[in-house]
């Protein structure tokens, strides 16, 4: 009897509690609650992992580009943290530029990452952000099944992203950026999209995006245009709530595209640009014509074949009468060459193109391949199941997400189209793209999701959640993914320490400076070597006839890298292997350059760099 | 009668809301298992592996890239947890083969170095033994101007027994272990690195350079400072009637001659025309 009375008490209790609950969510301090709960979830859950992920793997620079332009910031350069990281703009470049001014290494983080610097740092801090922002936004759009939703999104990051987050470029770091903002602004409410912190958070992710990358901020704008119209579509001409977006989105980017340009401003940035914009088209995308393509436009220049080589195989600053019209003449005679074709017929053209980057070729981790077409196509059985469950009670968000989902497919083959023309794919554009598919198709997904969110049995409780949790990370799932990722990083890295172990040969002939052939060094560059520029510059690359490149050769007591330099007495030329320096100088006759091995150095990876002293150059001789 | 009916659709709808529940959560692995019958789909679960290790015998050579930095070796078919390099354009022993999520893989032996490497890394050199084993002479492949190192211990921390090993000098191992192969000369025994060592597996090679110049000199004898007869262009494939020193004796429109086997690649007998 006694016992009957306590769990009656008990049942009693209970039941209150739950009445008070259900009545609570309506009420504003209920919101506020689920609200912080939501929030609190998604940062703790994004921090857990980053800080375990940092902790157990490295990071890597799939390119160099990074590398050059951490020594830019970091003052590595010319001697000054400087922000003119051209790759990386203001205002992104100006906060780094400023860690690095207060304190050159990161202090509180070195002990527990694996030798990180500010500027992978700031991106890691960033990705954070936008990660916790875009699954808090998830978890409150849904408003159920919270904790699955948390473990899922995160493991989904490290299977799907891990890799590309981990042997990071600028580029993929921008398209992650800005299909996180994407994937913000589309699980926002259009109740809460103008909400100032909202706007702060868009604005953010967008920012970082347009400074690391503004291409890949081009490609998320007309997503984020269809999300706004969705949002708005009768509201548009009737509230302020959209205009307050659109303004706020246009003043902003305004802004920072002003500060960026005002940076940039000077007569020197600008030509370096023209000449930069030129050099990055022949290099990276289609090449120098051959010489006996184009003899005599060459010769009207005074280019010849091993010039013409030179500046293909980035040995061009050794060139003693290189200048950069050179290169800008060429660009602007392919271009004038190439044939007047109609956007219909480029675009015919490129269909195949398209279609074979999509489908077949894979120069990405095959996840992110799998899963940018797997919601695609789960979207066709979901949307016909939806319309016929659903489609009665939810005509209205039925036909919205309909509208959306034919939008955005178009969008996305648009934008590979676009790629295709351009005729290249590098490994990053691949990555960058693929992203914005799968975020695209997640997105569209979880719209159609939210179509069920009041049917009864979408609903699981807290306790079954934790319990399918528990089922699902128990066979060590996460721990495996890592593993996977770190022995990838290890061998990616394995093949980067041969620049750091010639650096420090530079660094211990302190009276001497030396020039690295380019082409000898692999694409990857370790984060943990902080390639410091000293007593050391590469025979070509982008950083080349920068104002900062002429400032830096100042420094060294010479306007040019050519034969005048070589010549002196401290300056020498290291190699992978014996190569022929002539053709690295741009001279066709073996005999025009005089040049003796004086050293070797044995790196870790069983390879041999020669360093050699130039001794005489056609009619010229050193001291 | 209501009642009834209210019964009746009250369990209607509890059934429809079952079908729903259902077929929306059967969608997601629905569409998977779609992609995966239409080949869309290249990756297999842990239970879809093929596990089952062909044992092979014979020789592979590895491939040259034009970085010649080695082919990497993982602990398992699959792996991306690499234990160990193996040098380009050399013979390796075929231990196995193993297809994983669609691609193969080789089981491989260099030089007391056992691991996995994928099949595209590789080509079929021999059904026979080519590879080498103790007892093979071996060439100093790489070129360096200081030469490489003689150690008491396979250990590049031991102490220096021999220096200054140039291209071409040649040794006759005695015992191989983990890429280390043990030779004695002038009466000293030291362990050499077998990453910068080459054989003489067959006589059927083709001109492999990956560079610019794409093409090398046929000398009148084996040495860098003989005359040069005339130039063979890159992926000409040549019989080797003599090998001396790290040179093989060819004979080339006519011409006899010596090439540096270092810009050569040993290839398959079928593979000749």
């Amino acid at each position: 009897m006694r016992s009957h009375n306590v769990y009656q008490k008990i049942k009693n209790v209970t039941q209150r509690y739950i009445k008070w609950k259900r009545e609570s969510k309506e009420k504003w301090w209920g919101k506020l609650c689920q609200a912080a709960s939501s929030l609190v979830m998604a940062v703790m859950s994004v921090c857990f992992l980053m800080y375990r992920m940092c902790r157990e793997i490295p990071f890597s620079y799939e390119v160099n580009d990074d590398a050059t332009v951490v020594q830019i910031l970091d003052g590595s350069y010319t001697g000054m943290p400087d922000g003119h990281a051209v790759f990386v703009r203001y205002p992104l470049s100006w906060v780094i530029q400023k860690l690095y001014e207060r304190n050159p290494q990161i202090p509180f983080f070195h002990a527990q990452t694996r030798d990180m610097n500010w500027y992978i740092a700031v991106l890691v801090i960033l990705s954070a952000v936008a990660l916790a922002a875009v699954l808090f936004q998830m978890m409150q759009y849904f408003q159920c099944n919270r904790i699955l939703l948390c473990a899922a999104f995160n493991l989904g990051f490290v299977m799907i992203w891990g890799k590309c987050f981990f042997n990071l470029t600028f580029s993929t770091v921008a398209a992650f950026f800005g299909c996180s903002a994407l994937l913000f602004f589309g699980f926002l409410r259009k109740e809460v999209a103008w909400r100032p912190w909202n706007l702060m958070m868009l604005g953010l992710l967008m920012t970082a995006s347009w400074c690391l990358r503004k291409q890949c901020f081009y490609m998320v704008l007309p997503f984020l245009a269809v999300e706004l119209l969705t949002k708005y579509h009768i509201h548009f001409f009737k509230s302020v709530k959209p205009w307050v977006v659109l303004s706020f989105c246009g003043i902003l980017m305004a802004g920072v595209i002003s500060l960026d340009g005002h940076m940039y401003a000077s007569q020197q940035w600008k030509q370096y640009f023209i000449y930069n914009h030129a050099r990055a088209w022949l290099q990276d995308y289609k090449g120098f014509p051959e010489y006996e393509e184009e003899k005599n436009f060459y010769d009207s220049l005074g280019i010849d074949e091993a010039k013409r080589n030179a500046m293909a195989r980035y040995t061009y600053c050794l060139v003693d009468d290189f200048r950069t019209e050179w290169v800008e003449k060429t660009y602007q005679h392919c271009k004038e060459k190439q044939p007047e074709s109609s956007w219909k017929e480029r675009w015919a053209s490129s269909e195949k193109t398209a279609q074979r980057y999509l489908k077949k070729m894979s120069q990405t981790d095959e996840r992110l391949k799998v899963f940018c077409f797997y919601f695609w196509i789960v979207l066709i059985p979901l949307g016909i199941l939806t319309v016929i469950v659903r489609g009665r009670r939810r005509l209205g968000e039925l036909i919205r997400n309909m509208f959306r989902v034919g939008m955005m497919a178009v969008l996305v083959w648009a934008e590979w189209m676009y790629l295709a023309m351009n005729g290249r794919f590098p490994q990053r554009v691949e990555e960058a793209i693929r992203l914005l598919t799968l975020s695209v198709g997640l997105l569209l997904t979880a719209k159609l999701l939210h179509m069920w969110k009041d049917a009864p049995f979408v609903r699981w409780h807290a306790l079954l959640q934790i319990l399918l949790l528990a089922v699902w990370i128990h066979p060590g799932v996460l721990q495996r993914e890592l593993d996977d990722i770190r022995g990838i990083q290890e061998y990616n890295l394995r093949y980067a320490s041969e620049k750091s172990e010639v650096l420090e040969y530079c660094g211990a002939h302190p009276e001497a400076l030396y020039i690295l052939d380019t082409p000898s060094f692999t694409k990857m560059s370790r984060p943990q070597d902080n390639l410091r520029q000293g007593n050391w510059f590469m025979s070509g690359s982008w950083a080349a006839y920068t104002p900062l490149y002429h400032e830096k050769l100042s420094g060294a007591g010479t306007q040019t890298l050519g034969s005048s330099f070589l010549l002196r007495d401290n300056v020498y030329l290291i190699t992978k292997g014996k190569k022929n320096v002539a053709s690295i100088l741009g001279y066709e006759r073996r005999e025009a350059v005089q040049a003796e091995i004086v050293d070797e150095i044995a790196t870790s990876g069983n390879y041999f760099f020669e360093v050699y002293k130039i001794k005489g150059v056609s009619g010229k001789n050193g001291r | 009668m209501e009642d009834k009916k209210q019964r009746w659709r009250k369990r209607i709808r509890v059934l429809y809301q079952l079908a729903a529940a259902f077929c929306l959560f059967m969608v997601f692995p629905g569409t998977w298992k779609s992609m995966e019958n239409h080949g869309l789909l290249q990756m297999k679960t842990e239970q879809g592996r093929e596990t089952k290790i062909d044992p092979k015998c014979g020789t592979l050579c590895t491939k040259k890239s034009n970085a010649l930095d080695g082919v990497p070796l993982f602990a398992e078919a699959g792996s991306t947890l690499q234990t160990g390099l193996i040098p380009e354009g050399k013979c390796c022993q075929l231990l196995g083969e193993v297809k994983v999520k669609g691609k193969k893989w080789m089981k491989v032996s260099y030089c007391g170095i056992t691991g996995w490497l994928m099949k595209k890394r590789v080509n079929y050199l021999s059904q026979n033994a080519c590879y080498i084993v103790p007892g093979t002479i071996v060439y100093m492949n790489s070129i360096t101007e200081k030469g490489i190192v003689g150690y008491k211990e396979p250990l590049a921390s031991s102490e220096i027994v021999k220096n200054h090993i140039l291209y071409g000098e040649e040794f006759s191992i005695k015992e191989l272990k983990n890429g280390w192969g043990k030779t004695e000369k002038d009466g000293r025994v030291f362990w050499i690195s077998m990453f910068h060592m080459g054989s003489y597996p067959t006589k059927y090679w083709k001109v492999q350079t990956l560079s610019r110049a794409g093409e090398i000199n046929l000398r009148q004898g084996a040495g860098e400072h003989e005359k040069a007869l005339c130039k063979i262009p890159e992926n000409t494939k040549l019989v080797i009637t003599q090998f001396q020193s790290g040179w093989g004796k060819v004979n080339y429109e006519g011409l006899e001659g010596w090439v540096m086997l270092h810009y050569l690649t040993p290839i398959a007998e079928e593979t000749f025309d």
